[in-house]
Formats: C-alpha cells, structure tokens, sequence
C-alpha cells in the first residue's frame, strides 16, 4: 500500500471526518510544499526528464532545460495536492533508488532508472472506473502523471523541442488541407 | 471654449465599441454624423496594442499555462484566456457580479470589445428563427422576416468578409462568400459520409470571417490560428481591425475609453434621452453628453443593467421599461454536450497551416413534420473540427516514457475529430437580469445579479444532441467514441442574448422591428440584448446586421425630423 491510496482509503472509510491518524495523512497533501526540497532536485529532475523524452537523433528533456520549466511549473502552476504528491514523489523515487541500487537516480544505470520510472508509473495508476475518478478528484494527480504531462509540455514547447523535436512553422501563410504525409515525418509543433 | 454644454453635445452617442457598438459607430459617421463612441475599458488601437500576437510558445514564462494564484482570483477569465490572451479579458476580482445561480458571464472591457475574442463563425438566421416564438408560442414574436433582414446580412457581409460554402439549404441562407477554408482529409471523409448516409442533413466549412483572401484592406489569414491575441494581419473581422478606423476615417468620430456609463438622462418634457452620465474610470470624473441619437451596445446583460440603473420619476423600474421586460429572458446556447473519436485509416494523409474554423452541420431537427421530435421543441447546431493527434493528444493517449514512447510522442497519431451541440435556448421570463443596490462595484454602480437556469426543453435537447453526435461518429467509421454531456452554467457558450427583446408590442417587448425602443423614441439597442429568441446559430451576424439596419432607419427618421 503507498502513501496515495492510504490516503485515499482512509478518507474514503472516515467520509471526511477527520479523526487523528486521518488527519495526519490528509497533512500530508495539503501541509505547505517543501520547495527547498524541490527546489535542491534540479538534477534528479534533469535525469528524470531524460528517462521520459531521451536525447535521440533529437535533442532531449535535458538539453531543453525542461526541469527548469518543471520546477516553475510546479512552484507556480499546480495545485497544492499535486505539489505534494510531486515533491513526495521526488523523494520516494530517491529513496526507492538508494534502496535497490544503492545510489541517487541521476547516478543510476539507464537501466536502472527505467525500472525505477516504471515502478512508479504502475504504483501512481488509479483504480479502475468510478473510484479511480474519485481518486483523482480527492487526491490530484499521482507523482508521474505530473512529471510526464510537464516534461512534455516542457519539451514540446521549448524552442529547441519545437523547431527540432517537432515541427514548428511561425507564419504558415497559407492552408493545405489534405497533403501526403512523409515517412518519418514530424508532427506540428502547434495546432 | 464656449458653453461647455455645447461642447459635450454630439448628434449620435454610441456606447459600447464590441462587434455591435463598432458598427454602429461607422454607420453613424458615414452617414455623417458626429459620433461619440463611449467605452468602459482602455483602448486597443489595431496592432499597436497587439503585444502577444506575435510571441512563440517558448516566450512565455509558464508557457501559455495560467498559474493558479491567477486561477484562484479569476477563475472565469483564465478558463477563457491563455497567457496570451487573458489582456482581452476582464478581472473577475476587479469586477464582481452576483450569480444567484452559477451563470459565467465573461467579458472583455476595452475598445473592439469581444470583437478581439470572438469565436468568428458568421451564419444567417431563417424564418424557422424568426417564426419560432409565433408558433410555439414562447416568448413574444419577432417583429421581423427573413426578407427585411436579408439585405442587410448581405450588406454586413460584403464588408467584414466571410469564408464560406453555398449550400442552398433551406434553413441556413446562403451569403455573399468568399472562398471557404477547406475541410481537412477527415473533415472531408466525415461531411461525404453523413451526407450519404443522412439525407436530412449536410456538414459544411464553418462560415466564419477568416479571410481566406485579402478583403477591404485587410488580411488574408495567414493560418497562425493565434486569433484570441489581436491579429496583426487583420485576417479576421474586429472593430479594431475594420469597423473603428473607417468611422475615424471619417473626421466625425470622437472615441473615449475608460468611459463608463452610469445611466442614459431623460428629459421628460420632451420625452426623450438627452444623452448619458459618465464616469471617468480612472479619476471617477463625472461628465455628461448629449446627442440627438442614442445606441446602446453595452453586451447583453451589461445594456440591460444600464437601463435598469437608468431611473427616473418617469422611469421608476428603468428607462422603457413599462413593460418590466428589461432584463428578462436572458438566454444562451448550451454547448456542455459533445464527443470526440477516432479515425483508423487515411494515415498517410496530413495538412500544412493552423485553420482556424472546422466544421458546421446546421439544424436539422424540428425543421419540417418529417423531422418534429416529441421530447423537445426547436433545434441545435452542431460544430466540430478534425485534426491528427499532435502531442497534446498523444500525450493523452500514450503510456510510457522513453526512445519508443519519444517518436511516437512526435509524429502524427489517428485522426481525432470533435463534435459539440450548440443548442437553442427558449426565452424563459425569469431568466433575469436585475441589479442590487445593496452591493457596490468600485464605480459605486449597483452589482449586477444574474438568475439564470436550464429547464426541461434544454435538457431534453442534450439528450438527443449526445445520441446523434455517438450516432453520426460512428456510422462515419469512427473508434473510441469518448462523449461527454452536462448542462454547463448559463453563459458557457458567451451568446448571451435577451434582456431587452425585440416585439410588436409595448406590452410585451422593448423594443420595435428597427431596435428603437417602443417608448424612449431616440434610443436605439442593438447589441445581442434586443434578440427575441436564441435560435441555434452564431449570433454576432445577426448583431450586425441589425445594427447597420437600424442606423438606416434612425437616419431617416432624423432627416424626417421624428427624433
């Protein structure tokens, strides 16, 4: 059982009555952020990005300053829940990491760090149908939806995401609408 | 210098500069008269005023994302506008109004208006429109045609320009078009399938004025699709872009921003408005004009506070208002209803360029016997728009990370093709627009308190707009029909109309078939307040037209000494 669906489960069970030890795990969510903490992740961050949108034949995560944009994101951006269950997130993936490969993410072997996202991706899935709705509304988005919508986001609309991972046109000046596509072509940066 | 009284006397006040108040404004000052163009916000002048139109994604700090302290303080004006362009939106902080009822009034207080913001899409009413209140008996009857409309919608259109596709379908007149922004491989591939399978029905471009060529000095678009920021090329129809400068033009136009209006004076002995009170928003200098001629183009439920506020000894409930009409059956289209689905195959097809419209697929129910339904009276529209799964999409619908999960990231996914109702809205009376005087704005004006809801009509609607949009996907070969439908809070679509109908009765309406109001002779309203029922179409075209015909008439009737 991780931290989320305690959580969850307990506020479920109390229906919103806070008793102490659900008031304690419900502190958890809504106690102010620790951006010091965040703030200090940079290059956990950096390496956690690189996992998501790699450096191929393309710039990645990392070469587009993405965890910049994450942290910002996160700071400024995010709702109080998510910034929680983010910066939770950073320090559980940390710990996992420590544990298993007895180094920090960022040190861990591709591999590694591969294993590691996956671990969360699975762990931070919510329950299936209505409940997994509730889960959501109640709880914001786990650790990973939040690092992989920012990463993208990031990626996609930075320069160098844009003009190289993607295709960016500034001034199409005109409309064609039904034209072949390319093989390996890439898609429009902005729609 | 002189009599300052002199100096403050126009022959026309117009008051309001959006879509409406624009036109009025050019009619008014091409026709030759002095005009005063009264606007509560700053001004925005064409370009100049345009500071994000032309920034990249990556120019914005959080990216195009609101944050959520701006969230927090103004929910409405950061669900409608991105980072590049909440400018065009009001604070709701700064701005209060009270929603009996939740109801998203959403506003864009400077010069153009939501003219700057509008969604663009410009269609004809029919007489199905005109003669629905007469014959389903709600609300009171239009007090005009088709026929008495119809020269001037093709007046309107051949100065803002509209991209369009004739269709000969009888109840969405044709207009004067220019090239229509062509359906994409999908938008295709949909509009031949439903009118093949579907004989009752067509799916045309959007009509919209993008201008897909250069109009009037203006544009072409130049498929940026950024249109919500100010458009530098003036690829779309705003007062800023055409409306305003042609009434400059003319030597006749004075424009003060930062104007707000607190009430319309009346004279009783000669019964009639001798002009406006104004305030100065940032000095709070109050200052008053006459004129011969007043329009009124405040925004739907802005006009009929304005007449609310407007009282006198004459006027105990409002100027005109003997029929206590004025702020009543306020309406919108409901639009909470929609899908979007798949497309499994044309997948070595693509597009170039950003269009700005999609797709329209007119009313079809409740147009003949052959088509009446039994749970609902009236109709709906339906727009949509194709496109392939770029990487907003495809992060959606991808699991994963890494090299794999990366190239699929950032080529083109399926086909994605959205669908929405946008549904008619019966004039309900309480449906209302009042004031409480208890509670101040900052103006020291009385805030405005909204009471509005669906009833069962609506309701009844949305259910068959979800069947037929689940049914019109998939019998078009559409997959993974993912649909949505809750009735939204009155306002959602931003098509407020009513408030301050149109009618052949002083009785029952406000004001006659030329927007004159039935007892205050020399005030003229024709912004969406003076619609008599929502009918299903985009309503900014109607505006138009209305305005530009009832300059004509107040003309003429100030050139036969009647005002």
């Amino acid at each position: 059982m991780n931290r989320r669906k305690a959580i969850l489960r307990i506020s479920l069970a109390g229906l919103g009555i806070a008793t102490a030890g659900t008031g304690y795990k419900w502190w958890d969510l809504m106690k102010s952020p620790d951006f010091s903490y965040l703030q200090s992740s940079r290059e956990l961050l950096a390496a956690l990005c690189e996992t998501i949108i790699p450096a191929t034949d393309t710039p990645g995560a990392r070469d587009t300053g993405t965890q910049d944009f994450v942290i910002k994101m996160i700071r400024d951006c995010t709702s109080r829940k998510e910034q929680n269950n983010f910066i939770h997130g950073l320090r559980d993936i940390q710990s996992h990491c420590q544990s298993k490969y007895g180094q920090p993410y960022q040190r861990c072997s591709r591999d590694q760090q591969a294993a590691a996202l996956a671990h969360f991706e699975e762990k931070g899935k919510p329950y299936n149908g209505k409940l997994g709705k509730v889960e959501l509304r109640l709880m914001g988005r786990p650790f990973f939806s939040i690092l992989k919508d920012y990463t993208i986001q990031g990626y996609c609309t930075s320069q160098q995401g844009a003009t190289m991972g993607l295709n960016y046109v500034y001034i199409p000046g005109s409309f064609k609408s039904c034209i072949p596509l390319e093989p390996g072509q890439k898609a429009w940066a902005t729609s | 210098m002189g009599d300052p009284r002199q100096n403050h006397t126009f022959d026309a006040i117009v008051v309001g500069s959006g879509i409406s108040g624009g036109w009025a404004a050019k009619e008014l000052c091409e026709k030759g008269f002095r005009t005063l163009v009264l606007e509560r916000g700053r001004n925005v002048e064409h370009i100049r005023d345009y500071p994000t139109a032309s920034l990249n994604p990556w120019d914005f700090e959080y990216r195009l994302n609101n944050t959520e302290k701006e969230k927090e303080d103004d929910p409405i004006r950061t669900a409608y506008g991105d980072a590049a362009s909440t400018l065009f939106f009001v604070k709701d902080s700064e701005h209060p109004y009270i929603q009996e009822r939740p109801f998203t009034w959403v506003r864009g207080y400077q010069v153009g208006g939501r003219s700057l913001t509008w969604g663009r899409q410009t269609y004809r009413l029919s007489d199905l429109d005109f003669e629905a209140n007469l014959r389903d008996g709600h609300g009171v009857d239009w007090p005009l045609r088709y026929k008495d409309l119809a020269p001037w919608y093709d007046y309107v259109e051949n100065y803002i320009g509209v991209s369009g596709q004739k269709e000969n379908y009888p109840w969405l007149p044709d207009g004067n078009f220019l090239p229509p922004m062509e359906m994409n491989c999908i938008e295709d591939h949909f509009s031949k399938s439903i009118r093949g399978h579907f004989s009752d029905r067509i799916v045309t471009p959007a009509r919209t004025t993008n201008l897909s060529r250069g109009w009037n000095g203006r544009g072409p678009c130049q498929y940026r699709n950024l249109c919500s920021r100010g458009c530098p090329f003036g690829g779309y129809f705003s007062s800023n872009a055409a409306t305003l400068p042609a009434a400059a033009a003319t030597g006749k136009l004075t424009l003060k921003p930062d104007s707000i209006v607190l009430e319309v004076l009346y004279d009783e002995q000669k019964n009639r408005a001798s002009g406006v009170r104004v305030m100065d928003t940032h000095t709070r200098a109050v200052t008053e004009y006459y004129a011969q001629v007043i329009f009124l183009n405040a925004s739907t439920i802005a006009t009929a506070a304005l007449l609310l506020n407007s009282t006198s000894r004459r006027w105990p409930q409002g100027l005109g208002n003997s029929s206590d009409q004025v702020g009543r059956n306020l309406m919108d289209h409901f639009t909470g209803t929609g899908a979007e689905a798949e497309f499994d195959s044309l997948k070595d097809e693509y597009y170039y360029g950003r269009k700005p419209i999609g797709i329209y697929v007119p009313r079809y129910r409740n147009v003949n016997p052959a088509t009446a339904r039994k749970e609902y009276l009236r109709g709906f529209g339906l727009q949509g728009k194709g496109s392939r799964a770029e990487w907003r999409e495809n992060a959606a619908r991808l699991q994963g990370f890494g090299q794999d999960f990366k190239k699929q990231l950032l080529q083109p996914g399926p086909w994605i093709m959205w669908l929405g109702g946008w549904g008619e809205t019966l004039p309900y009376p309480d449906n209302r627009v009042t004031l409480d005087s208890s509670r101040k704005d900052s103006w020291g004006l009385p805030l405005v308190k909204i009471d509005f809801q669906y009833h069962d009509n609506e309701k009844n609607m949305s259910k068959d707009i979800l069947a037929d949009i689940q049914d019109m996907l998939s019998t078009a070969g559409f997959s993974n029909i993912r649909s949505y439908s809750y009735l939204q809070p009155g306002g959602t679509a931003v098509h407020e109309m009513g408030t301050v109908r149109m009618g052949r009765d002083s009785r029952t309406s406000v004001l006659n078939g030329f927007n004159q109001m039935h007892e205050v002779k020399n005030v003229f309203i024709t912004d969406g307040s003076c619609m008599t029922s929502s009918a299903t179409a985009n309503p900014s075209l109607t505006y138009m037209a209305l305005t530009a015909r009832a300059c004509d008439y107040a003309a003429s009737e100030m050139k036969k000494g009647n005002l």
